[in-house]
């Protein structure tokens, strides 16, 4: 683990040579009005906050430029993984009861460089919400918080090009009109941290102890034609592909590789009619992971490599109509048949193959001013085809299983400053994430629901409080959620374990529960902007029947408090993290045993997660400021990531030299600096 | 671009001081409440101990010592209490008592803080294990040594214990070394070896053993197979427990599950002992210093050990995973940790079993080439020619009777 730590080092050295900048591109603000009215405000409801990607960029990031995880990880209700990494839990869920999507496509593995960032280019993004309750009709596979990453149409209007360079990436974009109808946006990024790496190594041998023959294929790609059809019809066809991969050689002469690879095709067709929108989408959308170790422990050669991947085809159709003056009817269905292969070592089957069918219905009933309420239901009907050996039509239909899940949302504006919000859901899960280390890498298997694994469920309600007046808003509330179904995976500190080729004897079922109350304030000034979000909450796990005898532990990252606040001024930005430390296993106590002949000690474990782990406090500082030459933008990017260098550890790993346990944290003081052009 | 690489360089070695903050060392003591450990197997001994301790948290050198408390003994099929431990040193305390097999016992420990502490079991019976050594360089039935119960390990013995344990070279027949005979296991059983080291002035587990019983269990399998070592240097055929070569070792224990049906099996048992007897001199008595414990054992104890076992094996393993791995021991013990069980233990003397493969293969070709000459004809097999004048030395010696010589010979 120490040499991942070491590769995430290296590339932190390297940072203030390297510059990038950001673009400021006319948006195609699509937001709310409640969002309209500054860029830089995020609330939209408790339960849904969207950003533009502006809010996006102003994130200070190790990267110099933020991304929607990290503009989400500031939000009430959201605690982090590995502090600086992508890595985040909202409401109690697990990492993995997250869905992140795409213009509606999921994305699997959606970490990139190490989980320093996502897959999804700034350059190509509009806006960015966190739905954290009252799911929309169209959302479902998943039971915690959904972040809704929207793209931008291409230019119509004219060709434009950008170019940024930052110490992880190299990026250029462009978008041009094709034809009168047509345009394209394309973007791609690649990094150079394997030649960072060389760098250093030329320069500073000795920094890297014994780690050596280090090598990195990081980039994505990403492309979107637009095609106007007709007067009311759009014809949007856009692929994604991204590529993480990571070899060394550590100072013990372990081999290791990892990696991880997304491919994600998608064409949408838009129509709008005169009371009503549709909209029909394809996709499809590949995930594919790998690690290997050769590694040697007490004079033992372990070999390892482990393959999984994941292929879904997906269509969907949603469509929109507008009943009444206030009243609006949402429905529609999505397919999805998912091949499954986690967790292939050597001659290991472990493939499957399943479908899953969703209908909805949503109502909505919006009175201006004074009533916003919506409800959804949903009905899913789901099969792993691994389960039963069948042959007729019926047969298979009963081998599948039946599902509903609801929302509910109700915004009522009492007085003219007072809103009062709730929300209730009831969601259901069919993939299930084995989630490893908190790092946000997209290692994690993904496995299907089946007869001994069933889909994970929630139920939540939350109850709130909203109050705009002038440039200040104010949102207190409560939540409730119960969690059924919980998989959890007992090695999930294991990175390489050749044990996952039989997840299935390895994870555990059993419930979840998470309540706390989530208060934010906003100020949005001319020239100040600020932001404060504090989140108190408990969350517990029980009911595993082989963890901790079924008792009560704690979630792993259930952080009691957790306060962001932001501050920008001008070009300034300043933003403070608090968080209580997570949870860890603590070591074994022990005590004296007698067996004939001998006397041996004997590990005592009185719980799980029983370590609470230091608390975790950043201080992150920028600057960005923006000059032109000509008809070229330059916008630069200075900051300092954890300006205190405060030490805060995020995980556990054990040192097999000295077999010991060690605490590791990711970020140093780290300055970052980024400059980027753009015509 | 020289002051940009100097650049660099310097931003590279002020960073270098920021990268040891990266990782930094833990003892991860979850500082929770010690738990009160009770360790307590009652024997077939006059007196039975009781160990009490609090368990240690990862940061501490020791644990707190456990001096307040009461433990008590009851007899729950007599419904009655048996007695108070009384603390003696360390966190070792006793009772003057012997346990009834088949009897089932609650133990209750009261420690200031913590609700009662409990933990129930049954004192099993013995499993019927015999062994016979040879004594000397004498002949015959008689000249065994019986242990438990005479009448079964010589019938079982005129059974047939397996030929190739008599050293049919010699004039007389001889028994090579100790030869045991388990009959049923009603209970599960374990055989442990111990050696004295001269040197410690202690006893210590034979570390490995091997025997031809098939009921073993692989529990303990080591891997490694038997190689017989050579007695004598300058006559590398004579060797300890031949008929043991390529026997799967154990490590420590024999461990044999229990059975419902009878079973009557004589084995022999070799490993790694240090005890030094050496049956062909007359009159010596086996050395003491080495020897076997057969343990019938109640099912918890079983389970228990069965898991140190396993843990211990991890422990002592290549294997990382093994880190992650948070299965505490069993422990039947309400409201604490550890084991409270029951056992029959019984000391089974062990002596080598030499064997000069050559003489032997020899002797064995002539068997091969004619078996009836080495039988009786009852079809026994003491009427060998060499056994027709061991038999009637004994007859002459008085130690056969007439009746016994008529019937045999």
């Amino acid at each position: 683990m120490k040499k991942h730590l070491i590769i995430i080092a290296i590339s932190l050295l390297i940072c203030p040579i390297i510059i990038s900048a950001q673009e400021w591109d006319p948006q195609h603000d699509t937001l709310d009005a409640a969002v309209k009215t500054d860029s830089r405000r995020v609330v939209e409801s408790l339960g849904k906050m969207t950003t533009s990607v502006e809010g996006v960029r102003r994130v200070i990031s190790p990267l110099g430029e933020g991304d929607p995880i990290r503009w989400a990880q500031g939000l009430p209700g959201v605690t982090t993984g590995a502090d600086g990494t992508t890595a985040f839990y909202v409401r109690g869920g697990n990492m993995g009861n997250n869905l992140i999507t795409l213009d509606g496509v999921p994305v699997y593995g959606y970490s990139h460089l190490l989980g320093l960032t996502t897959i999804v280019p700034q350059d190509v993004m509009s806006e960015a919400s966190l739905l954290k309750g009252g799911f929309e009709g169209n959302s479902s596979n998943f039971t915690a918080g959904h972040l809704k990453i929207t793209t931008k149409d291409p230019n119509r209007e004219k060709f434009r090009m950008s170019a940024a360079l930052n110490n992880f990436l190299a990026s250029i974009s462009m978008e041009s009109p094709i034809s009168k109808n047509t345009s394209f946006l394309l973007s791609a990024r690649i990094s150079p941290l394997a030649w960072e790496y060389k760098a250093v190594r030329g320069m500073l041998p000795s920094l890297l102890g014994g780690f050596d023959n280090f090598g990195a294929g990081v980039g994505d790609v990403y492309g979107k034609f637009r095609w106007q059809t007709g007067k009311r019809s759009v014809l949007n066809a856009s692929f994604l592909g991204s590529m993480d991969g990571y070899s060394f050689t550590a100072a013990d002469n372990a081999d290791e590789k990892m990696g991880w690879n997304n491919l994600i095709g998608t064409v949408n067709w838009h129509v709008d009619g005169n009371r009503s929108f549709m909209d029909l989408r394809a996709s499809v959308n590949r995930y594919t992971s790998s690690q290997e170790q050769h590694k040697e422990y007490r004079g033992v050669m372990n070999h390892l490599t482990l393959k999984s991947s994941l292929i879904e085809y997906m269509f969907s159709f949603d469509r929109t109509e507008s009943m009444f003056k206030a009243f609006k009817m949402d429905y529609g269905t999505k397919l999805r048949i998912t091949e499954f292969a986690p967790g292939q070592v050597a001659s290991v089957n472990n493939k499957s193959n399943s479908f899953l069918g969703t209908v909805y219905l949503q109502g909505r009933y919006d009175i201006e001013d004074k009533l916003s309420a919506r409800a959804t239901v949903r009905g899913h009907y789901y099969r792993n085809m691994k389960d039963k050996s069948i042959k007729t039509s019926m047969e298979k239909i009963k081998a599948g299983r039946f599902d509903y899940d609801a929302s509910v949302s109700v915004d009522w504006k009492i007085f003219k400053y007072l809103s009062l919000e709730a929300t209730f859901d009831r969601m259901v899960q069919y993939y299930h994430t084995l989630e490893g280390l908190p790092v946000g890498w997209s290692l994690d298997m993904i496995v299907p629901s089946s007869r001994e694994i069933a889909p994970e469920n929630a139920l939540q309600g939350n109850l709130g409080l909203s109050s705009q007046i002038g440039k200040h808003t104010v949102s207190a509330g409560g939540f409730y959620k119960k969690m059924n179904d919980l998989v959890y995976y007992k090695y999930a500190q294991s990175l390489f374990s050749g044990g996952m080729a039989s997840w299935e004897s390895d994870v555990d079922m059993g419930q979840g529960r998470s309540y706390g109350a989530e208060f934010l304030h906003e100020y949005v000034g001319k020239d100040l902007y600020t932001r404060v979000s504090y989140t108190w909450s408990k969350t517990d796990r029980f009911g595993f029947p082989s963890i901790n005898e079924g008792g009560e532990f704690h979630a792993r990252f259930d952080r009691r408090h957790v306060l962001n606040a932001v501050a920008q001024w001008k070009g300034f930005s300043a933003a403070v993290t608090l968080q209580s430390g997570h949870w860890e296993n603590g070591a074994a106590e022990t005590y004296p045993m007698h067996v004939p002949g001998a006397e041996w000690t004997a590990d005592y474990f009185s719980g799980v997660n029983n370590y609470h782990m230091p608390t975790v406090f950043r201080l992150d500082l920028g600057y960005m400021f923006s000059f032109e030459t000509g008809k070229v933008k330059h916008d630069v990017n200075v900051g300092v990531c954890n300006a205190t260098n405060h030490f805060n550890p995020f995980m556990l790993y054990f040192d097999a030299v000295t077999e010991g346990w060690k605490m590791i944290a990711l970020l140093p003081i780290l300055p970052n600096f980024s400059y980027r052009i753009s015509f | 671009m020289k002051v940009c690489i100097q650049y660099i360089f310097c931003v590279l070695l002020a960073m270098a001081s920021l990268l040891t903050s990266c990782v930094q060392e833990v003892t991860l003591d979850a500082g929770e409440k010690p738990a009160v450990v009770v360790e307590c197997v009652l024997k077939n001994s006059d007196v039975q101990e009781l160990r009490l301790n609090f368990t240690k948290g990862a940061s501490k050198d020791e644990s707190e010592p456990l001096t307040d408390a009461v433990a008590t003994l009851i007899d729950l099929t007599f419904k009655k209490e048996v007695g108070q431990f009384v603390r003696k040193e360390g966190d070792l305390w006793t009772l003057d008592y012997t346990p009834t097999p088949y009897h089932e016992y609650r133990l209750e420990v009261q420690v200031p803080g913590y609700e009662l502490i409990y933990a129930e079991d049954t004192m099993p019976g013995k499993v019927k294990c015999y062994y016979a050594i040879q004594r000397g360089n004498s002949i015959g039935l008689g000249h065994y040594h019986f242990a438990f119960e005479d009448e079964r390990i010589m019938a079982a013995l005129n059974a047939g214990v397996p030929k190739r344990y008599i050293d049919k070279t010699q004039k007389l027949n001889y028994l090579r070394g100790s030869v045991y005979l388990l009959y049923d296991i009603p209970h599960p059983f374990l055989i442990y070896g111990m050696n004295y080291n001269p040197v410690t002035e202690e006893y210590e587990i034979v570390q490995q053993l091997c025997t031809d019983h098939p009921a073993v269990s692989s529990t303990t399998l080591s891997g490694g197979s038997y190689v017989p070592p050579s007695i004598i240097e300058e006559l590398p055929r004579v060797q300890l427990h031949p008929y043991l070569e390529g026997a799967p070792l154990h490590n420590r224990y024999l461990m044999f599950p229990k059975r419902s049906e009878e079973i009557q099996k004589c084995f022999v048992i070799s490993g790694s002992f240090t005890g030094s007897w050496d049956p062909y001199r007359w009159g010596q008595e086996n050395d003491p210093r080495g020897y076997l414990v057969f343990v019938s054992m109640s099912d918890n104890y079983k389970r228990y050990l069965d898991e140190a076992i396993r843990l211990q094996a991890m422990e002592e393993s290549a294997d990382l995973t093994r880190i992650y791995i948070r299965d505490n021991m069993y422990s039947n013990v309400n409201g604490g940790v550890g084991l409270f069980a029951a056992t029959f233990e019984e000391k089974a003397e062990w002596a080598r079993l030499y064997m000069n493969l050559d003489a032997w293969e020899k002797y064995w070709s002539e068997y091969e080439r004619d078996p009836n000459q080495f039988y009786d004809r009852n079809g026994r097999w003491y009427h060998s020619v060499n056994d027709k004048e061991g038999l009637e030395y004994l007859y002459e010696s008085g130690r056969m009777t007439e009746d016994e010589f008529a019937r045999i010979g």
